[in-house]
């Protein structure tokens, strides 16, 4: 039997953010290349993918489970 | 907050609120649909409803990804999670949606291998640390997240990963749209059309709606002064006979999407012959399954799949609720029997939904008017 891993976070909020059409505003702190990238969430960092978004360091992206699909306009 | 409180300013809503006060025609009703069920959400959590006079009706459209899906995707679904081997992921909301024995919850409860997911991201990460397992990635959601479901195969084929698959229930919005606005039990006047939806695919095609039907669309963002001020622009159009599509989110909708998104959903998936919607029935062209060419990533061809249709439960109206015909209350089980800790329609499932919304939030509301009307 494999153990849980606990890295991975699990979906528990009143909201599921990512299941509807809702998406989340974030910063990108750090490309990592390999279209993904970390950015601050306001609550912490986590990963995303920005392979469908034309990102760059200190933007802000529209994020819809863990997928940016939107550059805001500064 | 840049982008929240000056969305959220009560004095402008308040001016909204009067300005379509006064566009509204003596003695006309008014039936204006939000497909998407974000803006239901925000409707009720924002007691938007309070605002607008009583001419206006909102109706609750088709646009939570998990009250449409049919009870038969559902067991479909369990069964796989039930197949030796598999580890089932899925988005937190699709967990307590019921099928005829029980929901993800209950079949986790019960020891099958089903766990919650922020994306398809994490299941793959899931498939790379349990190579002696084979992960199923339960994808469901409109064109918001069909790009995410489709960006992961893509980087599952690149990884070249074969413990990895998807179960396909992505649907496409313009075809339920279309079902509605075709619909001999619903007269509606205008669309607020989905935010998030429109910055994958833009403002283009709804455009029918306003060509063909003569009914105006108005692209929302989620916060309440984005909906109040769509209302708006939808009753200017109304009062001078227009009927036109206008962005009013284009801070983040462009009029033509994403196209790198729509590449990526186009490269891995295609349309479906039809598909079953709870509550609107078979509509043919309106969801997608995985191309051809990624086969190995389609849980459909990988495992054998019961693909028997389920009826609804008897006292559940969800379909008349997803077609707004019915208001949530007017639900025979709404609040008695079904609530959202022993929800019996997928519409009292997922705060998205209308019925949880409504009775999460506009219940006070509603007794507040009924209050008002009997003294």
């Amino acid at each position: 039997m494999s153990i849980p891993d606990y890295s991975i976070p699990e979906c528990h909020g009143e909201v599921c953010i990512t299941c509807s059409d809702t998406a989340v505003q974030v910063t990108v702190v750090r490309l990592l290349g390999d279209g993904l990238a970390v950015v601050d969430t306001g609550q912490g960092t986590e990963e995303v993918s920005v392979a469908l978004v034309p990102a760059a360091v200190g933007d802000t992206i529209l994020v819809h489970a863990k997928e940016a699909i939107a550059v805001v306009p500064r | 907050m840049r982008f929240v409180d000056e969305f959220r300013d009560a004095e402008k809503a308040r001016a909204l609120s009067a300005r379509i006060t006064a566009l509204c025609e003596p003695g006309r009703q008014y039936k204006l649909m939000e497909v998407c069920g974000g803006h239901t959400h925000t409707i009720y959590k924002h007691g938007l409803e309070d605002y607008l006079p009583e001419q206006i009706t909102l109706v609750h459209g088709p646009g939570c990804p998990v009250c449409v899906i049919p009870m038969g995707r559902v067991d479909d679904a369990m069964a796989l999670a039930s197949e030796p081997d598999v580890i089932m992921t899925s988005f937190g909301d699709m967990m307590r949606v019921p099928g005829s024995n029980g929901s993800f919850f209950d079949a986790k409860a019960r020891g099958t291998d089903i766990r919650m997911v922020y994306s398809p991201l994490d299941s793959l990460k899931i498939a790379r640390q349990n190579t002696d397992k084979r992960v199923v990635f339960m994808a469901i959601g409109f064109e918001t997240t069909a790009p995410s479901t489709a960006m992961t195969v893509l980087r599952a084929a690149a990884e070249g990963l074969d413990n990895f698959s998807i179960f396909c229930n992505h649907v496409t919005i313009i075809p339920a749209i279309k079902a509605i606005l075709d619909s001999p039990d619903l007269r509606l006047d205008g669309f607020i059309g989905p935010g998030h939806v429109s910055t994958v695919i833009g403002c283009r095609p709804y455009e029918f709606i306003a060509r063909d039907y003569g009914k105006p669309v108005v692209v929302a963002g989620f916060e309440p002064l984005d909906i109040l001020q769509s209302i708006y622009l939808l009753m200017l159009q109304l009062s001078r006979g227009e009927a036109a599509v206008e962005n009013q989110y284009s801070r983040v909708v462009p009029w033509d999407g994403n196209a790198v998104a729509l590449r990526a959903i186009g490269q891995t998936m295609e349309l479906r012959p039809y598909f079953e919607w709870r509550g609107l029935g078979f509509i043919s062209h309106s969801a997608l399954k995985v191309r051809a060419e990624y086969e190995r990533f389609d849980a459909e061809k990988l495992f054998s799949v019961p693909g028997v249709r389920v009826a609804d439960p008897k006292a559940c109206q969800c379909g008349e609720v997803l077609k707004g015909v019915l208001k949530p209350w007017e639900c025979k089980v709404f609040g008695t029997a079904c609530t959202p800790e022993t929800p019996i329609g997928t519409c009292m499932v997922s705060p998205e939904g209308a019925c949880a919304a409504y009775y999460n939030y506009g219940r006070l509301t509603r007794h507040r008017v009924k209050e008002a009307s009997a003294s």
